[in-house]
């Protein structure tokens, strides 16, 4: 039991010496950075309104006036609002497209809707569908639902020909084939999909919130930027990128807590 | 017997209930041009909502922040909104282009549109700009109407070389010299003050050169006029009493306006609000015929420059484009309103 025990400790060791392994370059990276950057502004005679200082921008990142965190919940709300539609319709219509040639008809129409752009379509949804949360979530939906669905759609049916073969000769029927072959083979390549999506869905939430929106992260950029106020500008971005890099780390930790294996 | 009463009760109580129903406030939805972080006299709206303005005409307003001239006239015109403010110019477009939407009065008498520039770049007349780099997205509408304000100065419109930038980059653009000029609204002295220099700064408004179209203009859609006049009618009336208060008490209508909207900046804002009560609110037509007065000589030359500079599917006539039946009975403050009748019409000796 004890040598059991020490193969634990040991085992804690090594996890945590590669995770400091991994982590330290970023954080030497980022000090470096912030240094430069804090010195630039200090010496380097540039308006507050051009390039803040660091420091400006964190006491606004904790300044109430701003009511971070209430824009913050918003703007997740459109986030993951968006990003589950993305999914889950993304990944239906990636096995519908692969599952009969009718189907994959509808294929242009979705390179079509994945082209517009959606600085130029989300006045459209204000008009269609009224003011508020809903159009920012159709908005990021549809910026992130189409590399969910090329993922699926791929990793169904890149697969090697000789498994699928080798099942039809033991007469397995087709719904089985797709069930434990071709769709457990297309787990690493949705998993890629979806964190592709996670940075599109939080773009296409904030083109919406910067067309119209009272409440939301972009429209704390609109009134920094009527206002000049470029450290709030910077303050909500990192908020913005923090958020992104929330959902990307979440689906990170549902891939390697439910399919461990399709890495 | 007590049965008898507990039953005349419920039935005296289910009476009050359906008489109060009947009764309920008129729900408004009005749309702003622009955030109220970018201009101060938005501010007439939340003060009319705080004093109690919207209710005392028995309203229920709710008050959208906008994101631009040309979003608001076509929520109007979508039926997304009852009432919004917006440019002159996007009302007559979009009722050139079919939109249903007929202006109800007058908010900004004078035009705000101001050419700003750097006393480094050596221009000092609007001739100057020959050659010479503006910085303005391509939709914005002192663009479109760039050649009437050439044409009156003697600049060819051509000569100019129009540089696309995103609306809110405008003065950090001109105050990095990215361009050499920038147009927007006269309300943003203090910001372009602040980036720029007072000593650096240059500007030529518009209306200085004789070119002075309206400026923001109430707007709602046809049907709401025909089947919902009154209701327009007390708002512009609660409106235009939060103007007037705006106009009396200009830092309090900015601290109002921060109570809804805490991302308002109090110095920035409230110098918005001076420059646009002294120079876009007020001429000689208020102080005759009262606030929100559309002067049909003005809307007609402003129609026509509509009609000369954008490309439009038809020309538009005046008789189609507004009404003045709706107009409110609110006056421009009197003298003995102000703490110093001095500054009259203004309330008080303002920076700008």
């Amino acid at each position: 039991m004890l040598h059991c025990l020490r193969i634990g400790v040991k085992s804690t060791r090594v996890v945590l010496g590669n995770i400091l392994i991994k982590a330290v370059p970023p954080i030497i990276f980022g000090l470096v950075l912030f240094s430069i950057w804090e010195l630039l502004v200090q010496f380097g005679d540039i308006k507050p309104y051009i390039l803040p200082s660091l420091r400006a921008v964190l006491r606004t990142m904790v300044d109430p006036k701003w009511r971070w965190l209430d824009q913050m919940w918003v703007t997740a709300i459109e986030v993951l609002g968006g990003y589950v539609m993305a999914a889950s319709i993304g990944i239906a219509l990636g096995v519908v497209i692969t599952w009969t040639r009718l189907a994959q008809g509808i294929l242009p129409f979705l390179v079509i809707v994945n082209s517009l752009p959606k600085i130029a379509m989300a006045p459209l949804f204000i008009i269609w569908l009224g003011y508020g949360i809903v159009p920012n979530i159709i908005i990021a939906f549809i910026s992130a639902f189409f590399p969910v669905v090329i993922n699926t759609a791929t990793g169904i049916i890149n697969i090697d020909p000789d498994f699928v073969n080798f099942a039809r000769a033991l007469g397995t029927p087709q719904w089985k084939i797709f069930l434990k072959i071709r769709l457990p083979n297309a787990l690493p390549h949705i998993w890629a999909g979806l964190k592709i999506s996670t940075s599109l869905a939080v773009i296409g939430a904030l083109v919406g919130e910067f067309i119209a929106a009272t409440r939301g992260l972009a429209s704390s950029i609109l009134h920094a930027q009527a206002s000049l106020a470029t450290h709030a500008i910077f303050a909500a971005l990192v908020w913005i990128a923090l958020l992104g890099l929330g959902l990307y780390a979440v689906v990170c930790i549902l891939q390697k807590v439910l399919t461990p294996w399709a890495d | 017997m007590r049965r008898k009463v507990l039953w005349i009760a419920e039935v005296g109580c289910l009476g009050l209930l359906l008489a109060v129903s009947g009764l309920a406030a008129d729900k408004v939805i009005f749309r702003l041009n622009w955030i109220p972080s970018g201009e101060g006299d938005l501010a007439f709206s939340y003060v009319a909502q705080e004093l109690g303005y919207y209710k005392e005409e028995d309203l229920e307003v709710t008050i959208q922040i906008g994101s631009g001239s040309a979003d608001a006239v076509a929520l109007v015109d979508a039926g997304r909104v009852d009432i919004a403010l917006a440019g002159f110019e996007s009302i007559a477009v979009a009722r050139a282009r079919g939109a249903k939407v007929v202006i109800v009065a007058c908010f900004h008498v004078n035009s705000p549109y101001t050419i700003w520039t750097r006393a480094d770049t050596g221009i000092e007349s609007i001739r100057d700009l020959a050659g010479r780099t503006i910085g303005a997205p391509p939709g914005d509408a002192q663009r479109v109407a760039f050649p009437a304000i050439a044409r009156a100065t003697g600049l060819d419109p051509d000569s100019v070389q129009w540089v696309n930038i995103h609306p809110g980059a405008k003065i950090q653009s001109l105050a990095a010299k990215v361009v050499d000029a920038t147009v927007h609204f006269f309300d943003q002295m203090y910001l372009y003050e602040q980036a720029i220099g007072k000593d650096n700064l240059r500007y030529f408004r518009w209306a200085d050169y004789g070119v002075n179209p309206y400026g923001l203009m109430f707007v709602v859609h046809e049907d709401t006029l025909k089947t919902r006049p009154n209701v327009i009618q007390r708002f512009l009336q609660a409106s235009f009493r939060g103007v007037r208060w705006m106009i009396l008490h200009p830092r309090e209508a900015i601290e109002i306006m921060q109570r809804y909207v805490p991302e308002v900046e109090i110095i920035p804002v409230t110098s918005m609000l001076e420059q646009s009560i002294k120079y876009m609110l007020f001429d000689n037509s208020i102080m005759q015929y009262g606030l929100g007065w559309i002067d049909p000589a003005r809307i007609k030359a402003s129609i026509d420059l509509v009609n000369t500079y954008y490309e439009l599917p038809r020309k538009l006539s005046p008789e189609e484009l507004y009404t003045t039946a709706l107009l409110p009975h609110v006056t421009w403050p009197y003298p003995t309103e102000f703490e110093n009748p001095n500054y009259w019409p203004l309330p008080y000796e303002f920076r700008y």
